[in-house]
């Protein structure tokens, strides 16, 4: 007999009606399940979209129920929330801009920059305001002559100041919380007052740190089903309770995240003080960020629990970053013992806003952020990626029969690709370039493509200031080419530079190795290599480490070390982001039929 | 002695009454058989609309936008094409015989009479109806 058990499997409407109709047809009451005008089909069809539509809505909430498969934000955050997680806000872009305060009178003794005074600011098409969000006071010596100035730091942060105003009542005592009005409120930029009284804001991290009694004056903020943030008060037990008739004023920044970074144009209005003006060029603001991102959410609150709020492992100083300072496309954190510099570990950080961090953000992830979660007797330290570039020199053979377009238009999509590579395959810290991703790219930019052939060589740009370079010893952190003592030596070995100037001299000079280790600097003389010092610096073949010899006076501007490396992969270790130098890295293109020109073409890596 | 048996026709199809009503003996809901539970099903399916029946906008005669035409002979084709697609394609157990309509100008309404044959039975079974606009 035939098994017409109810089946309890399916979530398809179709598929739950068929097996009722099944299960119901073996009975003997009623017949006719079957037809569709039948009333018995109509209750099939009632009990089937009952049932369809109660595991359906099943599915969801389950779903909903847990972190990985939960997509709507508020169940997002509330799951975080059970990690103690509080998702990042969004965050505004900052800056220290110097003002040049004038005395007035000869009796003036101080005045004071007031909080909310508004520095607008024009990038591209873009106004953005900045404000002050604290007092600066200004104190003239007495000896400072009316008209003479001070210089005073100012820090700036971006958006639009808002004070709120709210009233406990006496609905809102058994859990007082009160809403602010607006999404894109940078939390960390919230001053909260009761009656007058400053309250301090603690995050549920700090919460085992500072301890909090049933006096401490403090609130918690968190992200409501709307995406705005609500203030949390005391019960009395943990933190002050309000009484009903309390004012509870709160000031914050209204932000546009990362759309105000890199601004560094700025006009100040301090009220009633139009002599007030700025001196220097302010680094362009920076740490803006927008909300954190459902993914985001995501990766990092299980982290974040892990962590437990402190930096031990790498993975840790990553997620504590990624919380707390909104600015960072890329992170790589390795202990010191991996650079023979133990007792330290090293962040290194590529923010959104560009390739480097400005030293006042160093300081605020060293001293602000990290200090407050590492082992005591670690110190962290900050640095700036390691920019290696990849100088490329590609020959692209194509078969001329199936090219639609032009070898120039070829050309140019190759060099596009560069680009793209750029960010897709490498860009980050610890992405190694692999030649065989290069060629698979290029072999699928047009059918025409017959085959491609790539040189790798690797460059390090240093800067020559002040007669000095801002560093004489560096490594390519990959293994150089170096087949035997006296490589090529009569041509440059494998090292070479671009041609600067030296402070006083009428000629270009330039660096070169000798195949055995030693890097030698020439003067380029009449098309000629003339050496000037046969000892100016070494190069470790095995390591890539270079050491240049200090006293050579270049002028300022950029100096180039280009090499060959051993291998056609790049690795990219440590501090080391990998960027192909699409402006140096040639293509050529060659019709397969042109058999002469490519013979000709050295496709060897020495070249 | 020759034996007489008497033979009872079993139902072959058997639906519950959709006005629900009670059985006066047993107390359970009411049962259509047959005929009956075709008429009932035939019915039905004429005054369903498409997209009425969850997940299925394909069961149904468009009887309601038909009965805001004009009465004239043309809707009454169309009228009777709809049914007889409707009957054709969602009650395999009967053959229609004819489908008769009357205009009734007075009632502002259309008498509909169904004329077929319960498939394997030689009777046939009529169902009349009165279609009426409600707005």
């Amino acid at each position: 007999m035939a098994d017409n058990r109810p089946v309890v499997a399916n979530l398809d409407f179709q598929d739950i009606k068929q097996d009722m109709i099944d299960y119901f047809k073996s009975r003997p009451e009623f017949a006719d399940y079957e037809f569709t005008g039948s009333g018995l089909n109509l209750l099939m069809d009632i009990l089937a979209y009952n049932t369809h539509y109660n595991s359906l809505a099943a599915n969801f909430l389950v779903n909903e129920m847990f972190l990985d498969s939960a997509v709507m934000r508020n169940n997002v955050v509330s799951i975080a929330k059970a990690l103690n997680y509080q998702p990042r806000s969004a965050s505004a872009s900052t800056t220290t801009i110097t003002l040049r305060v004038p005395k007035r009178t000869s009796d003036e003794q101080f005045t004071v920059i007031p909080a909310g005074s508004l520095f607008s600011a024009v990038s591209g098409n873009s106004t953005f305001n900045f404000y002050t969000t604290r007092d600066y006071t200004v104190q003239f010596a007495t000896t400072l002559a009316v008209g003479q100035t001070v210089d005073v730091d100012v820090v700036v942060s971006e958006g639009t100041l808002i004070t709120q105003r709210f009233v406990q009542t006496a609905e809102n005592t058994s859990f007082p919380t009160f809403e602010l009005a607006n999404t894109n409120v940078d939390t960390t930029s919230l001053v909260v007052s009761v009656n007058g009284t400053r309250y301090n804001q603690i995050t549920p991290e700090d919460e085992g740190i500072v301890q909090t009694t049933r006096t401490s004056q403090i609130f918690f903020v968190e992200e409501t089903r709307n995406r705005n943030h609500r203030l949390i008060f005391g019960n009395g037990v943990i933190g002050e309770a309000l009484t009903v008739g309390d004012e509870i004023i709160a000031t914050y920044l209204v932000t546009n995240g990362a759309a105000a970074n890199g601004v560094r144009s700025f006009t100040v209005t301090v009220p009633g003080r139009s002599d007030i003006s700025i001196t220097g060029s302010p680094s362009p603001s920076s740490g803006g960020g927008d909300p954190e991102t459902i993914r985001e959410i995501k990766d990092t609150a299980p982290h974040w629990y892990q962590a437990q709020y402190r930096a031990v492992t790498e993975n840790d100083y990553g997620a504590i970053l990624r919380k707390k300072f909104a600015d960072i496309q890329s992170i790589s954190v390795y202990g010191g013992e991996k650079v023979g510099q133990p007792g330290k570990v090293f962040v290194a950080v590529k923010p959104i806003s560009g390739d480097t961090l400005s030293a006042g953000a160093k300081k605020t992830i060293e001293n602000e952020i990290l200090s407050t979660a590492n082992v005591v007797t670690i110190r962290p330290e900050v640095l700036d990626p390691f920019i290696l570039n990849i100088v490329l020199k590609t020959v692209v053979v194509y078969d001329n029969t199936k090219l639609a377009t032009t070898p120039a238009v070829l050309e140019a999509r190759v060099l596009t690709m560069y680009d793209r590579f750029n960010t897709t395959y490498i860009g980050e810290f610890l992405e190694n370039f692999r030649v065989s991703q290069l060629s698979a790219e290029i072999d699928n930019i047009d059918t025409s493509i017959v085959s491609s052939n790539t040189r790798v060589s690797l460059r390090v740009d240093l800067n020559a200031s002040n007669s000095r370079l801002n560093t004489y010893e560096f490594s390519f952190r990959n293994t150089i080419y170096h087949p035997e003592d006296g490589f090529k030596a009569d041509q440059g070995g494998v090292l070479s530079s671009n041609l600067f100037t030296r402070q006083g001299r009428p000629y270009s000079s330039g660096f070169d190795e000798d195949g055995r280790g030693t890097i030698r600097l020439y003067d380029f003389i009449d098309n000629e290599k003339v050496y000037i010092n046969n000892q100016a610096g070494t190069i470790n073949y095995e390591t890539g480490e270079i050491e240049l010899t200090q006293g050579f006076d270049p002028e300022d501007g950029t100096i180039s070390i280009t090499v060959i490396p051993e291998s056609f992969d790049v690795a990219a270790e440590n501090d080391t982001i990998l960027r192909i130098a699409t402006n140096d890295s040639r293509v050529e293109v060659v019709e397969k039929n042109e058999t002469a020109v490519l013979r000709a073409l050295n496709l060897s890596r020495s070249a | 002695m020759a034996v007489q048996q008497t033979f009872e026709r079993k139902s072959i199809y058997k639906d519950f009454d959709l006005s629900f009503s009670r059985h006066p003996l047993t107390d359970d809901i009411g049962v259509k058989s047959d005929a009956n539970a075709i008429n009932q099903s035939l019915l039905s399916l004429v005054a369903t609309n498409f997209y009425e029946r969850p997940f299925q906008p394909q069961i149904g005669c468009n009887i309601r936008s038909l009965l805001f035409q004009p009465a004239d002979p043309i809707t009454v084709n169309d009228l009777r094409q709809a049914i007889s697609e409707t009957i054709g394609n969602y009650e395999p157990r009967v053959s229609l015989i004819d489908i008769f309509i009357e205009d009734r100008p007075d009632l502002n309404a259309y008498n509909l009479r169904i004329t077929y044959r319960i498939n394997n039975r030689n009777e046939a079974s009529t169902l009349e109806v009165v279609l009426k606009r409600l707005r």
